[in-house]
C-alpha cells in the first residue's frame, strides 16, 4: 500500500495548497536545501524554512527563488546534470522503495521505479569512488571524546521536537553511565510519543529508540516493557515495532540468563497474547508475523516464563513445519550460549527442550 | 527438496532469470573476481545490470540493485524461503535507521572478520548485527538450515587481496585503525569470508549443498 508524504506542518503554509503536490514540493525543496547546506541543516529546520518562505511569498514566488539556488558541485560529480522539479507524484512502498513521476522546469518528465532514499554520505560516496562515509566519521566524530556529550546536549536542547536522525544517531554511541541515566527517559518519551506516527522516518527512529532503550535499561526493570505491548483499549504497536521489542527482550536475556523462573509475568503475558494471535495459520505468513511470532516465543523461553513450554509447543503444533524447526534451531543456539554463561539456566532450557519434543512424540504416537 | 542439479552459472546476456533468494554475484575489476553478493529479491526476469536484491551495502538494502555476473542456485523449499524471509525481516529495522544519518561509522554497520558480529554496548548487550556482504548471504542461508561453507577453514588472505575485494575502501584499508574496526587486527594474513566462496559452494550438486559444507580454496575467490 503506497504511503503519502506527510503534509506541511504549518497550517499557514498549507492553506489552500495542502494537496500532495505541495507536500512533495516542500519535501523536495527541503531535501535540496539540506544538500546545499552540506548536512549542517537538519530535515525539520529545512522544512520549516521552506514552509515559512511559502507562507511569506506563496508557492510560485518561493519556487522561483528556489530555482536560483545552485548546488556546490564536486569536480567528480560535474557530469551529473541537475534539474529543477516543478511538479510530480511520489509513492513510498512497503519496503521503502520510491516510485515517482516528476516534471522539470525544462519540460522533461522522469519516472523513477524502485528508487531508494539516500543520504549525503551515500551520495558523495556514489559520486567519488575514493570517498568513504567512514573516513569523515571516524576522524571527525568518533575520535572526539566529547561527541556523546554533544549529541546528548543537542537532544536535550531539541525539547519535544527531537529530530529523528538524532535518535538514530544515539543508537550508535556509547554513553557513560551518567549520560545513560539522562538518555533513558528521553528515549522512553520519544517511543511513547511517536509510536503511532505515520511517518516512516519517525517509525524507524522509534525502532532505533526501542533497541537502544532496551539494550541500556536495567534488567530488573524489563517488566516495564509490557506497557509497549499492552492490548485492551490501546491501539496495538505497529508490527515492525513489536518485532523490535520482542527481539530486544530475547537479546537481553540471551546475555543475562534470568536466575529466577517467571520473573516478569506481566511482560510474559503480553508476549503470549502475541504468540496466540500470530501463530494462527491465516496470519502467520502475512507481512512480518512469522518473524514477530518466532521472536515472541523465543523471548518467552529466554525469560524462563511459565508459558515457555506452551509457546514452544505452539510453534511445533502450528500448521507450518518450517516454523517449528526454525524456533527449535534458534533455541538450541540459545542453549549453547547459556552453557558458557549460566549452567543452571542452560540445564533448564535443555530439560524444557526434552519435555517439549517428548510431548510432540507422544502426540504422534497417539 | 528438488533432485535436479542447478549449479552456479556465469551470466553475460542483457537479462537474467532468477528465483527468489538465489545468490547474485558481481565481479570487481578483474573478470571473475567476485566482490559483492546479495539475495535475489524477486523471482523472474531482471535487467542483468540491475537485478533487484536484498544486500548488505551497507546499510542493508531490502530492495537494492546490483549487476549479476554470476548466479548461484539451489532449489529452495518453501520452508527454506520462509526462514530466509524471517532472517531478512528481523534485521531490516536495524538498518532502516542508518538511512536517516548523514554520516555514520562504517564499522558500526559493517564488518569483514568475522563475517557477522553484534554491535555491543559496554555490558555486551547489543542493538544490532553487523554483516559483511558475504556474511549476510551466508547467515541467511544458514538460518534456512543450509550452511554453505566450513567457517573454520577459510584460506588466509593478504591485505592486497582484501583491497581487491573492497576497491572503494582500498586506501582506507591501509589505516590500521580502520582495519581493526572491521575485525582485521595486525598485519595479516586473515581467514576472511570472500564472496566467491559462496558462489563456488553453490556450484556443487544440490544434495551435496545441504549435506556438506564447502571447504573454500584460495582459488574460490574467482568464479569463471
Amino acid at each position: 500500500m503506497p504511503t503519502k508524504l506527510k503534509k506541511p506542518r504549518s497550517a499557514k503554509a498549507s492553506r489552500g495548497k495542502s494537496d500532495d503536490r505541495s507536500a512533495l514540493l516542500v519535501e523536495w525543496m527541503a531535501m535540496s536545501i539540506q544538500h546545499l547546506s552540506q548536512g549542517t541543516l537538519d530535515k525539520k529546520s529545512a522544512i520549516d524554512a521552506v514552509e515559512e518562505l511559502i507562507a511569506q511569498h506563496g508557492v510560485t514566488k518561493t519556487l522561483k527563488r528556489f530555482q536560483h539556488l545552485r548546488s556546490p558541485r564536486k569536480k567528480k560529480c560535474a557530469d551529473v546534470s541537475l534539474y529543477t522539479v516543478t511538479s510530480g507524484v511520489l509513492e513510498v512502498g512497503q519496503y521503502g522503495q520510491i516510485d515517482a513521476a516528476l516534471e522539470t522546469q525544462e519540460g522533461d518528465r522522469f519516472v523513477v521505479r524502485n528508487g531508494r532514499r539516500t543520504n549525503q554520505a551515500a551520495r558523495l560516496a556514489a559520486c567519488d569512488d575514493q570517498t568513504s562515509p567512514s573516513d569523515e566519521t571516524d576522524s571527525e566524530l568518533r575520535s572526539d571524546p566529547l561527541y556523546p556529550a554533544k549529541l546528548l546536549s543537542n537532544i536535550l536542547n531539541a525539547g519535544t521536537e527531537i529530530p529523528a536522525p538524532s535518535i538514530c544517531e544515539a543508537e550508535f554511541v556509547r554513553f557513560d553511565s551518567g549520560q545513560l541515566a539522562i538518555l533513558m527517559p528521553i528515549l522512553w518519551k520519544y517511543i511513547i510519543d511517536h509510536r503511532k506516527s505515520n511517518s516512516p522516518d519517525e517509525l524507524a527512529a522509534v525502532g532505533s529508540a526501542i533497541r537502544k532503550y532496551i539494550a541500556i535499561m536495567p534488567m530488573d526493570r524489563m517488566g516495564e516493557l509490557s506497557v509497549l505491548l499492552a492490548p485492551a483499549n490501546h491501539e496495538p504497536l505497529p508490527l515492525a515495532l513489536e518485532l523490535e521489542v520482542s527481539k530486544m527482550i530475547y537479546r537481553n536475556f540471551e546475555v543475562y540468563p534470568p536466575s529466577k523462573l517467571d520473573s516478569q509475568p506481566e511482560l510474559a503475558l503480553r508476549l503470549w497474547e502475541m504468540v496466540q494471535a500470530y501463530v494462527n495459520p491465516r496470519i502467520l505468513l502475512r507481512d512480518k508475523h512469522s518473524a514477530v511470532a518466532s521472536l515472541a516465543i523465543e523471548a518467552l523461553v529466554s525469560m524462563r516464563s511459565k508459558m515457555a513450554f506452551d509457546a514452544w509447543r505452539a510453534a511445533l503444533d502450528c500448521a507450518y513445519q518450517w516454523f517449528g524447526e526454525m524456533v527449535t534451531d534458534d533455541l538450541l543456539i540459545l542453549q549453547h550460549r547459556w552453557t558458557s554463561q549460566d549452567a543452571e539456566a542452560a540445564n533448564w532450557l535443555n530439560e524444557l527442550r526434552v519435555r517439549v519434543l517428548r510431548r510432540g512424540e507422544s502426540h504422534c504416537a497417539q | 527438496v528438488g533432485n535436479r542439479t542447478v549449479p552456479s552459472n556465469r551470466e553475460n546476456g542483457p537479462s537474467v532469470t532468477v528465483d527468489l533468494y538465489d545468490v547474485i554475484a558481481e565481479d570487481g575489476n578483474a573478470p571473475g573476481f567476485i566482490i559483492h553478493t546479495g539475495l535475489a529479491f524477486r523471482s523472474g526476469e531482471h535487467d542483468r545490470n540491475k537485478v533487484e536484491v536484498s544486500d548488505m551495502g551497507p546499510p542493508l538494502n531490502i530492495v537494492g540493485a546490483m549487476r549479476a555476473d554470476a548466479v548461484g542456485k539451489t532449489k529452495l523449499t518453501d520452508g527454506e524461503i520462509r526462514k530466509i524471509k524471517v532472517f531478512v525481516d528481523i534485521h531490516e529495522g536495524e538498518h532502516q535507521a542508518i538511512s536517516q544519518l548523514t554520516v555514520y561509522n562504517f564499522s558500526q554497520v559493517y564488518c569483514i572478520m568475522p563475517h557477522a558480529t553484534p554491535l555491543e554496548e559496554n555490558d555486551r548487550r547489543y542493538v544490532r548485527m553487523r554483516f559483511s556482504c558475504a556474511g549476510f548471504v551466508f547467515e541467511a542461508y544458514r538460518r534456512a538450515g543450509i550452511t554453505l561453507l566450513d567457517e573454520s577453514r577459510f584460506p588466509l588472505v593478504t591485505l592486497d587481496e582484501i583491497k581487491n575485494a573492497y576497491p572503494r575502501h582500498a586506501r582506507f584499508l591501509d589505516k590500521i585503525k580502520f582495519r581493526e574496526s572491521l575485525g582485521l587486527a595486525g598485519l595479516g594474513p586473515w581467514p576472511v569470508m570472500f564472496c566467491g566462496y559462496l558462489i563456488n559452494s553453490l556450484k556443487r550438486d544440490d544434495p551435496l549443498i545441504r549435506s556438506s559444507r564447502h571447504v573454500a580454496q584460495a582459488g574460490d575467490k574467482i568464479f569463471l
